[in-house]
């Protein structure tokens, strides 16, 4: 990509005018290099810092505005203080409900020591969009859940996930946001990254797009691990060992937008993001069909459609049988 | 939909209603980036722009009952400034002074999410001088796309000139701003 063009994507993705291709290819890009996380961050800094700042001669002009208005309406000039009013009365009375909410959740885990949690689960082939009492976003995938205190206390936001899950975290540099996984302890400083933690599966990971996070381990409390954007960060769940590597943005976060991306992965291990998505159950005749490698990408296309093409490319061959597909290489079925 | 758009849609609403803080707040958002840009159109230098920006927003005030904005609440500023250059008569008003400061201070406060507000204000400052050692055409088309979220299209649109040519004052200005202030911080 030319630099014109980069820079001109980064500033329109700041702005939110990208379209969700121009996004993957931007996550792409910053995957492929470290440094090219550094020139985004340099960029992001110029574009959220350069904001509009107060101007004297506007303030100035307004109070021309305000007097060739109140020349032909009467209702405009008088208006502003009875608003002021208002809105300091309305603020007020908010003050006081949040105080006394406030105190009473206080009072509440004093006496009992406990929090009330909130749980959301999915099924297969189910996503759910749930925002916390901070306004942080999550976007849960299938079969995975999510335990959250109903409103948060003062020290720090704390939620437990299994399975996989995209946050994006709402900032607030005083408070930690942490996420609990079966394997995983992930502190993050207001950031936008995608979990997948699994007790079923060989690997735990968790991927940043942007901002900052610190991964520890449960087996070995003192390790700890930065995470830069573009990154990502698996464990296996048998030996502990830990892989960082760039991320793919679309196999990590292609579930979200019913994306399936397998780059040279064994079918038995991909299998799996199918029964998922599309709340199915593979199962495989022969260890061959299993072992064969996928190179594929998919968007938004039904479980037939899918299971064509693989088949097609791996010399494989399928039925289903309701909720199950069974899968074997082809010539085995000829016999 | 941009975070500015829903914004301005809330404020359109406010003021629709007919809550005159509302419509002080749009204005003082748009003030300095419209002025900028009426200036532009003008063939030679003088202080007719702010009248013709100032009848704009008297304009919106009026008709706030029965405005309708299907595109962008900026880009339909931008285009009845750029109508009214063209349609200018003068007008005479006498001036009285209000207290503004206040209303200025919320406009403020509300511009971006409180903690990226306090993050980024120091460097706003300094970035802001850096901005305005732009060249003059530069320097607008950068506040029309980065504060006022103009599209590249709407911004060729309204100057008449090239996509291409919006595209490339835009590298220029954010390669400028990102070396130049590179080079400050490495040199403080």
């Amino acid at each position: 990509m030319k630099e014109e063009e980069l820079y001109l994507l980064i500033t329109r993705y700041l702005s939110k005018q990208t379209s969700a291709e121009e996004n993957e290819q931007l996550m792409d890009w910053m995957a492929a290099d470290k440094k090219n996380g550094q020139v985004f961050e340099e960029v992001k800094r110029i574009w959220l810092g350069a904001q509009r700042i107060a101007d004297p001669g506007s303030i100035h002009a307004l109070s021309k505005l305000r007097s060739r208005i109140a020349a032909e309406d009467n209702t405009y000039v008088q208006a502003p203080p009875r608003h002021v009013q208002l809105y300091r009365l309305a603020a007020a009375a908010a003050i006081l409900v949040v105080a006394i909410a406030t105190w009473r959740i206080f009072y509440f885990r004093q006496s009992s020591h406990q929090v009330a949690y909130l749980k959301e689960a999915t099924l297969s082939g189910q996503k759910k969009k749930i925002t916390l009492a901070d306004g942080t976003k999550v976007i849960l995938g299938p079969e995975s859940s999510l335990s959250y205190p109903a409103s948060f206390d003062k020290d720090s936001r704390t939620v437990t996930v299994e399975g996989e899950a995209y946050f994006e975290v709402s900032k607030a540099p005083h408070l930690p946001f942490i996420v609990q996984t079966p394997v995983l302890t992930v502190q993050v400083l207001g950031t936008h990254f995608n979990i997948n933690a699994r007790d079923n599966q060989p690997l735990s990971s968790v991927a940043l797009l942007e901002g900052a996070v610190k991964v520890k381990l449960k087996e070995k409390i003192n390790e700890e691990y930065l995470l830069k954007p573009g990154q990502e960060l698996s464990v296996d769940h048998n030996t502990h060992q830990v892989y960082q590597h760039a991320l793919d943005s679309t196999a990590v976060l292609g579930w979200q937008n019913n994306v399936l991306k397998f780059k040279n992965e064994q079918f038995g291990s991909a299998a799996n993001r199918i029964e998922k998505m599309y709340g199915v159950k593979i199962i495989f005749k022969d260890q061959a069909a299993a072992n064969t490698r996928l190179y594929a990408t998919f968007r938004d296309q039904s479980l037939s459609d899918v299971m064509e093409m693989i088949c097609t490319s791996g010399v494989l061959a399928y039925h289903q049988e309701g909720d199950t597909i069974y899968v074997n290489l082809k010539n085995e079925k000829t016999k | 939909m941009t975070a500015n758009h829903t914004d301005d849609l809330q404020l359109l609403a406010r003021i629709k209603a007919g809550e005159s803080r509302a419509f002080d707040q749009l204005f003082l958002k748009y003030y300095p980036n419209l002025l900028h840009f009426c200036r532009s159109l003008l063939p030679y230098p003088s202080d007719e722009g702010e009248d013709v920006v100032l009848e704009v927003f008297q304009q919106v005030w009026r008709h706030r009952e029965k405005m309708d904005i299907h595109s962008s609440l900026s880009a339909f500023l931008y285009a009845s400034v750029k109508h009214r250059v063209y349609d200018y008569r003068r007008k005479q008003h006498p001036v009285t002074n209000m207290p503004l400061e206040e209303i200025h201070d919320e406009l403020v406060a509300n511009r971006e999410c409180p903690d990226q507000a306090l993050t980024y204000k120091e460097l706003s400052e300094n970035l802001e001088k850096l901005i305005k050692l732009l060249p003059e055409r530069m320097q607008l088309i950068f506040r029309m796309n980065r504060e006022d979220q103009l599209t590249y299209q709407e911004i060729a649109d309204l100057l008449e000139i090239s996509i291409n040519s919006v595209k490339t004052q835009m590298y220029r200005a954010i390669k400028f701003l990102k070396e130049s202030y590179r080079f400050d911080n490495s040199a403080s």
